[in-house]
């Protein structure tokens, strides 16, 4: 599946990890973490919005769990600053945790963006499988 | 076939793990540490890769009782965490893991050369 030019030039999405999930799951893997990301996308903007609940348990779930889900679909900038709030929730440094909390959620909006882009593009695109056949 | 079991209760991780291994290996999956210690126990894997922050029961629990267990004593298993604190690597050994990989999983070949290391070493005991 050719990478559309905006993945290519994007500053929130790592081209190379996109390029190599196609690679190991074609467009079919790529859509289905993109699926799982934006379907958990509205209660992680949510509870990031708010810093009672930010500071919350479940606000320390929801900064842990963008580590890996950002990170396995090349949003390298958001996985790293959702591990630094994780840290800093753990730490209950309140004005490091209100200093992030900005930074987060317009990456994450910035995230949901492109990866809402990305989904389009995807739509219909032939697997590797299907195209061989 | 060698058999791998998965212990994460992300989704994301989990559908990624599977897509790497599959064809490889048979996986199976658990998505929290009490019915994954017990699945574990019924029907013993080859290896096991292991979140260590899962809801209930950690991965350093679940690896614990499994050390226990005669059976399952020297079962190969790999800690995974999104935390890549220093002194982290040592602290999973010391505390029996065979090996530890950091999410997000950024490179495959990394997660299944872990993984044929652990399986050279239950081989070779």
């Amino acid at each position: 599946m050719p990478l559309p030019s905006f993945v290519i030039h994007s500053d929130v999405l790592d081209r190379q990890t996109v390029e190599r999930l196609t690679r190991i799951g074609g467009a079919h893997l790529l859509e289905q973490l993109i699926d799982l990301f934006l379907a958990k996308a509205p209660h992680n903007l949510e509870t990031l919005k708010d810093v009672d609940s930010l500071a919350s348990t479940e606000g320390k779930l929801v900064a842990h769990s963008l580590v890996s889900t950002a990170g396995n679909l090349g949003a390298s900038r958001l996985s790293q600053l959702a591990l630094d709030l994780e840290a800093e929730l753990a730490g209950a440094d309140m004005h490091q945790i209100q200093l992030l909390q900005p930074q987060v959620l317009d990456e994450l909006e910035r995230a949901i963006g492109e990866l809402t882009r990305l989904r389009a593009h995807t739509k219909g695109a032939p697997d590797e499988e299907d195209r061989d056949r | 076939m060698k058999k791998i079991a998965i212990v994460e209760d992300n989704p994301d991780n989990r559908l990624l793990m599977e897509a790497i291994l599959e064809g490889h290996f048979e996986i199976t999956q658990y998505e929290e540490g009490t019915s994954a210690l017990q699945g574990i126990k019924d029907a013993p894997p080859d290896l096991v890769l292991m979140d260590i922050s899962l809801p209930g029961m950690n991965g350093e629990e679940v690896l614990g009782h499994l050390r226990q267990d005669p059976a399952l004593r020297d079962l190969p298993v790999i800690a995974l965490t999104a935390h890549a604190m220093r002194g982290d690597r040592e602290r999973f050994l010391e505390a029996g893991f065979d090996d530890y990989l950091t999410k997000p999983i950024v490179d495959e070949t990394i997660l299944l050369e872990s993984i044929e290391r652990g399986l050279a070493t239950a081989v070779s005991g």
